[in-house]
């Protein structure tokens, strides 16, 4: 990436959120009406980032792990909790969740100050664009390093991704510590970074971003792309097949291509 | 409450040996002396009641008890082998749907209430109902694979499903402990180049390997006599078995069958890449 000399930068970004508002502490009911949500996105929202808003519930709410669970079968990755009480603040960061503060009464309304608007519904977020696999429910500037949602740049996956399994990294980077099946599909706005073997499709840069990359410590995938340009591969050529690889776009006779080229560049 | 293990055997593809290794695995736990339940998921086909040679027995089935026609009680059937062995065999005239998630949970903690220490639930093929339910209330699971690219790939997509679907997954637990079962594994085809390696499965797949089943006749001739491939004594598919009940009892066994015969000459390595 163009990065400048610094090893890093802090900036604040804008990722969408979504929310599960619950209205209802029935677990039962919850888990029926969760069932029927989750057949119905499929894995629209998977990769996504997601706040559980307990602001309309009284003392009683479903117990945080259960409701962290239920996030993670849209294959959202929660990052905090929304009108917790002061006990449970230790369940909470338990759980590596970030405490937002609850609104003022159980009813959303359209003033709400503006550390609220991860809740508040936008039709859609500046960001990513159009092509981004979903619309996103709701988006907004964050805070340069004032809660946990705002330091999540990066999905990180650390079970195998399986044949028929589809992850994508909303707005961040991916990674996966344990590889990738034949037959599965990532899909990061930002970079991949496969730390296992790579064998499934790997899409960087999905909503548009040229600079994206992918890079992988075992290469054995079926296709990659960048920015929307791939490449798919019959049969891996030798040099490429098992080895450190890094993919990137190229420039060439005014068409970008796919570049595949060693990761590990002796200095 | 018990601390009653549910064990799916399961590999999205069909007619790779689960039920095989269902009948002989389960006979294995309970010849160790474990009390085992073994549940025929496969509603419709009826199968595992054949190879655990009980199938004039049956008077009522899983589907009976999830219906409330018939108690636990009265559609278990003793294995002939093993006192500590009961199984749960499958209706022949329904189809898969019968099986409703409520009934498969209330008949499985009612096995739990009955004391057994496993119940292992022999899988459908594919990734319909069926399958999802025989693992969804599973704690860990056989992933049963042949060595060819095509079982692989099937057992892959299970075992995401089991990532996604399972009561353990749901409830965010612990997730269902994977297990790998090789069965149909002939050594010398794998030397030949016809078939992956026990290594190349496990490369691919990256769960533990629970043991290999070598391709043997005496498959065929056990379940012809109503007999578990375990109960072949001698014969090294009954061996493989007994190994692999060993090792998921958490026994160091080391692995059998995976070489070729080939007497006064190095046997070759395996498959390298
Ligand atoms: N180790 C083995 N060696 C030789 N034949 C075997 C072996 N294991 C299973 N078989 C044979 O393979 C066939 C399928 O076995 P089995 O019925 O156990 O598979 P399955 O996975 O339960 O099938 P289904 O998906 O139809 O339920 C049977 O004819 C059986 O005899
Ligand atoms: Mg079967």
């Amino acid at each position: 990436m163009n990065r400048k000399s610094q090893s890093f930068r802090l900036r604040g970004t804008t990722v969408p959120v979504i929310t599960l508002a619950l209205s209802s502490a029935d677990q039962t009911a919850l888990e029926g009406d969760i069932d029927r949500k989750v057949s119905e996105a499929g894995d629209s929202l998977a990769g996504g980032l997601a706040v559980i808003d307990l602001s309309a519930l009284g003392d009683e709410h479903p117990p945080l792990q259960w409701l962290v669970a239920q996030v993670r079968r849209f294959g959202l990755h929660p990052v905090a909790v929304i009108g917790t009480q002061e006990a449970q603040a230790e369940e909470v960061s338990a759980l590596d969740l970030a405490v937002l503060p609850a609104s003022s009464g159980s009813a959303r309304s359209a003033d709400t100050p503006v550390r609220e608007e991860p809740v508040a519904a936008a039709p859609s977020a500046p960001e990513p664009p159009a092509s981004a696999p979903q619309t996103a429910a709701s988006a907004r500037p964050a805070p340069p390093a004032a809660s946990a949602a705002a330091d999540t740049t990066t999905l990180v996956v650390d079970r195998p991704v399986r044949s028929g399994q589809r992850i994508y990294a909303r707005g961040c980077d991916l990674v996966l510590l344990a590889g990738a099946s034949a037959g599965s599909e990532l899909i990061a706005d930002g970079n991949i970074h496969c730390y296992g073997p790579l064998r499934g499709r790997a899409l960087a840069g999905a909503s548009g971003d040229h600079e994206a990359q992918i890079f992988a410590l075992d290469f054995e995938a079926e296709l990659v792309s960048v920015a929307g340009v791939y490449k798919a591969f019959e049969r891996l050529p030798d040099g490429v097949r098992g080895k450190a690889i890094r993919a990137s776009l190229e420039m060439r006779d005014g068409q970008s291509q796919i570049l595949l080229s060693p990761l590990l560049i002796a200095t | 409450m018990s601390n009653t293990r549910i064990i799916v055997v399961t590999s999205g593809k069909g007619g790779v040996g689960k039920t095989t290794t269902s009948a002989s695995f389960a006979s294995g736990l309970a010849l160790r002396g474990h009390k085992t339940a073994v549940v025929d998921f496969d509603v419709g086909l009826r199968n595992l009641d054949l190879i655990m040679g009980c199938e004039r027995r049956v008077v009522y089935d899983f589907v009976n008890v999830i219906n409330n026609e018939a108690t636990l009680n009265q559609a278990l059937i003793k294995d002939k082998h093993s006192e500590h062995l009961f199984v749960l065999p499958a209706s022949q005239t329904r189809d898969k749907d019968a099986l409703k998630e409520e009934g498969v949970e209330r008949v499985l903690n009612e096995l739990r209430d009955m004391g057994f220490q496993y119940v292992v639930c022999d899988s459908p093929a594919g990734i319909e109902h069926g399958a999802v339910m025989a693992l969804t209330f599973a704690d860990e699971a056989i992933i049963v694979t042949n060595p060819e690219v095509s079982s692989v790939r099937d057992s892959d997509r299970i075992l995401g499903i089991l990532q996604a679907k399972s009561r353990r997954a749901k409830e965010g637990r612990e997730p269902v402990k994977e297990h790998l079962l090789l069965t149909r594994y002939s050594p010398k085809r794998v030397e030949e180049g016809e078939m992956l390696s026990h290594e190349d499965v496990r490369e691919l797949l990256r769960i533990p390997l629970l043991g290999v089943i070598p391709e043997s006749e005496a498959v065929l001739h056990a379940s012809n006599q109503g007999q578990p491939a375990i109960h072949m004594e001698g014969q090294p598919v009954a061996e493989a078995y007994k190994d692999v009940v060993m090792r998921f009892l958490g026994e160091e066994v080391p692995l059998r069958f995976i070489a070729a015969e080939k007497r006064g000459l190095l046997q070759r390595l395996f498959g390298g890449k």
